[in-house]
């Protein structure tokens, strides 16, 4: 899927203020590349994956996939194309309730029909049932097929979000911070994780990463959003340290932090 | 422990998913229990489906629909009204008042930490006068649920028979029922607070009295206060049903014009309930929010603000004009509500009710009489079970699409753009709560009354009432359960292409489904305290049997029936309790 993006704003009303979230961002995306994102919090990423993934719909310009507009789309159309875009959302959003299977299967659910929706409330067929146990192998959760979401840690629950957009087999994978809450080891087991499944279908991959080494080291393309704007969109390996400073410049301190607590978790292998 | 049972539960299930049979012996055993229940419920409550598809059926519907408007607006009608509203309303909270009164010192009583267990007794447990104090404190806990066991509307028959017609018996039965339910929620609010603070007054040489006053009062106060302005409101609406049995206020008014076939006046009298049960929990939503100032306003700084200055510099004056205005409208309440020294004085009401209380004991226990009970006790329970079931039905049917987080398009989404799109699905969700809302707010006797106008007299109207009144309570409990399920899995299943059928299924059944079970068994036993009443109107159960026996004044039979009502909400409550909540909550 190809994506483009053309001069996007987004504007959120929180009571009477307006908040902008994105500005001017535009955006091409070949079908089949790996692209990171880097910013820090609050600069719009969480926004960027939203309009990407045709739940938001921005306040001006347009989100195409594959040359068609999102705005002019019909529900049925909508649907279609989100079923064609898997995303990992930030906080895993799981069904808490449902066990790990039963989420997993919930990737289904964009090509299922109103029929096999009642059934697999039940029972779901036998070949959804194998896709989804080998995608929870996959991703080493087999001996948690039966746990409850909620009874998972968090680098668990990270795992079978992915498991869940793997049974999706979407054209296109958004991971939005996929290692946040994660220490470096797992971190690392992710993102590789991430990066295999991408290449393996040769799926679009957009990954919002705050670690700015995994960026650089994982995706040949980076582009960089700070409050609401485009600051660059480079080859990972023309990304320099004054380039990272002007991104960061007004977060200086976060950056500082991330890369404190990156240091420590290389040296006693645990978070803070 | 739980998680345990809950893991192993969990994969139970699992196994069961993965193996592929939809029919185990489990689910096959369930649905044969279910199928046979609903089959003898069906049988007890004489349901003919052909009495509902007559011809007959439909002419009375209409004859009803017809009659129903215009209301009758004519001045002298509006005066019978405006003074039955403010009957009511005075019932209501001067019943409230003494309920709280009664259940205060009652549920003091009853608590287990000044009483029976704790530190608070652990120096002197196992003396006989501490023995004897554990005892009395329980069989305060018992009285209290004897209170709440016995419906309302007997309660109300009672003091009909007691001290004569009017508000008077109603506002008693109301202090006497409340008091029942607040003295279980008060005293379990005594239960639930820090026991440290009352170990250091303990140590400090404080008696019993000072240690609730001082450390278990001013911990438990805003639940007692917001669950007292609660009560309120359903004391209200009690107080409006009370008048079927002669209780005074609206509900004999309305079903006075419903027997008269006045059906004009009826639904004036409807809308006025409506109006009066909409003011009073505007008016209750207000003093919880002005008596707890900072609840739910944390992230509006504006109206924290306005709140402090209000309790700040106007505080003394204020007050006092407050208490000026609280103790007038509670004196002029308990003047209408019948509270007059002429009616003490003549009607010798304390003897009265002391009379009749000794004739009901000791309780009728001749064989004959109890076993005739049998079929009637059946019947209650088949109207109850039955009414909640088609309760469960249409509310379920309705809370679908009165679930704006299914129906409507979610705000910034690009679903859904045409206008005419938009508008369908909006009048859709609204008429759908507006029928969930005419459903609830029509009181479950005032179904009786206009199921038995449409297909008679009979346990099966009392069935279709029950059904009626529950489907628009459980299905605005339903929608608003579905609605505050966490809605992060919920946009996930959206974001990867779930139609709304499917968010419901996989996204917000199984977050909700053990907060609706537990609503559906909550209301199933209320609806079993209803249906043994409805008898008083005229829809089947042991209430035709209450009204029986007292117009033919055989207090001792009324005695037995007090009994069985009593057994049969406890049986209800251990029903609910043991089978259903355990197996919901793994």
């Amino acid at each position: 899927m190809n994506y483009s993006i053309e001069n996007v704003r987004k504007d959120f009303f929180v009571g009477r203020r307006n908040t902008r979230a994105l500005d001017g961002v535009s955006l091409a995306v070949p079908a089949g590349e790996h692209l990171a994102v880097l910013g820090s919090s609050g600069a719009g990423k969480t926004t960027l994956f939203r309009l990407l993934n045709a739940t938001l719909r921005p306040t001006r310009g347009s989100v195409r996939a594959d040359g068609c507009d999102f705005a002019v789309m019909s529900t049925a159309e909508l649907r279609g194309a989100r079923r064609r875009i898997g995303t990992i959302h930030q906080q895993h959003n799981l069904v808490p309730s449902l066990t790990s299977l039963q989420n997993t299967l919930c990737g289904c659910l964009g090509r299922w029909s109103m029929a096999q929706t009642v059934r697999s409330i039940f029972h779901p067929g036998a070949t959804d049932l194998q896709e989804a146990t080998h995608a929870l192998e996959l991703v080493g959760l087999t001996d948690k097929r039966f746990s409850r979401a909620d009874e998972l840690s968090g680098g668990q629950q990270q795992r079978l979000a992915i498991a869940r957009v793997l049974m999706q087999k979407p054209e296109v994978i958004l991971a939005d911070e996929p290692i946040a809450s994660l220490d470096r080891a797992l971190a690392d087991e992710i993102i590789s994780l991430l990066v295999r499944v991408g290449s393996e279908g040769k799926r679009t991959l957009i990954v919002a990463l705050h670690k700015v080494e995994l960026a650089l080291e994982y995706f040949p393309r980076v582009i960089g959003l700070g409050e609401g704007r485009m600051r660059f969109d480079l080859p990972s390996n023309t990304v320099h340290e004054d380039v990272l400073q002007d991104l960061y410049g007004k977060h200086r301190q976060e950056a500082r932090r991330i890369q404190d607590e990156d240091r420590f978790q290389r040296e006693f292998g645990c978070s803070r | 422990m739980k998680t345990v049972s809950n893991a192993n539960s969990a994969a139970l299930d699992s196994e069961l998913f993965l193996s592929g049979r939809v029919w185990t012996p489990r689910r096959g055993a369930a649905l044969v229990t279910a199928v046979l229940v609903l089959v003898i419920c069906w049988q007890i409550d004489g349901v003919r489906l052909s009495t509902v598809f007559q011809r007959s059926t439909a002419g009375a519907l209409s004859t009803l629909l017809r009659g129903l408007f215009p209301p009758d607006l004519s001045f002298g009608f509006l005066r019978i009204v405006s003074r039955a509203l403010l009957s009511t309303l005075a019932t209501g909270i001067a019943g409230t008042f003494l309920s709280v009164l009664i259940a205060i010192p009652l549920a003091a009583l009853s608590t287990p930490i000044l009483w029976r267990s704790g530190i608070l007794v652990a120096a002197d447990e196992g003396n006989l006068g501490s023995t004897l104090r554990a005892a009395a404190s329980r069989a305060v806990l018992a009285f209290l649920g004897f209170l709440r066991a016995i419906p309302d509307l007997v309660w109300g028959l009672l003091f009909v028979t007691a001290v004569g017609l009017g508000s008077l018996a109603g506002t008693l039965a109301l202090a006497v029922s409340y008091a029942g339910v607040l003295g279980r929620v008060y005293a379990d609010a005594f239960a639930d607070v820090d026991p440290r603070p009352l170990e250091a007054l303990l140590t400090i040489g404080a008696t019993r009295g000072q240690i609730f006053l001082r450390g278990i009062w001013p911990q438990a106060r805003p639940t007692v206060t917001a669950y007292t302005l609660y009560s309120f409101e359903c004391c209200v609406r009690a107080a409006s049903v009370l008048g079927f049995v002669g209780a005074g206020g609206i509900g004999y008014e309305i079903s006075l014009s419903m027997r008269l076939f006045e059906y004009g006046q009826a639904m004036t009298l409807i809308l006025a309930f409506v109006l009066l049960l909409a003011s009073t929990d505007a008016v209750s939503r207000r003093l919880r929010r002005s008596l707890q100032p900072n609840a739910g306003q944390a992230e509006n700084p504006r109206l924290l603000q306005r709140n402090s200055a209000r309790h700040g510099s106007f505080k003394p004056a204020l007050r006092r004009a407050r208490y000026v205005v609280a103790a007038a409208v509670l004196t002029s309440s308990f003047y209408f509500a019948g509270f007059t020294r002429e009616h003490f004085s003549d009607a010798h009401v304390l003897g009265n009710m002391v009379r009749f209380c000794s004739r009901m004991f000791p309780p009728d226990f001749a064989k004959g009489f109890v076993l005739g009970l049998g079929p009637l006790v059946l019947q209650t329970l088949a109207i109850s079970i039955l009414g909640t079931i088609i309760g469960i039905a249409i509310g379920g049917l309705l809370a679908i699409p009165a679930t704006s987080s299914l129906l409507l398009a979610q705000p910034d989404s690009p679903d859904v753009r045409s206008v005419s799109k938009r508008g369908l699905r909006w009048s859709i969700f609204w008429s759908s709560r507006l029928a969930l809302n005419v459903l609830r707010s029509i009181p479950d006797l005032v179904w009786v009354l206009i199921c038995i106008v449409v297909i008679g007299i009979g346990p099966f109207a009392g069935t279709l009432a029950i059904g009626l009144h529950t489907a628009g309570v459980l299905g605005k409990l339903y929608a608003e359960t579905l609605e505050e399920v966490p809605r992060q899995p919920v946009e996930a299943l959206r974001a990867l292409g779930a139609e709304p059928f499917q968010v419901l299924a996989w996204g917000l059944w199984p977050q909700a489904k053990r907060m609706l079970a537990s609503y559906t068994i909550v209301r199933w036993e209320t609806n079993l305290r209803v249906s043994a009443i409805l008898g008083l109107v005229g829809g089947g159960g042991l209430g035709q049997a209450i009204y029986n026996n007292i117009q033919l004044g055989f207090y001792a039979r009324l005695g037995t029936l007090l009994l069985v009502i009593y057994g049969l909400v406890m049986l209800s409550d251990w029903i609910g309790d043991t089978l259903f909540r355990r197996s919901v909550a793994t």
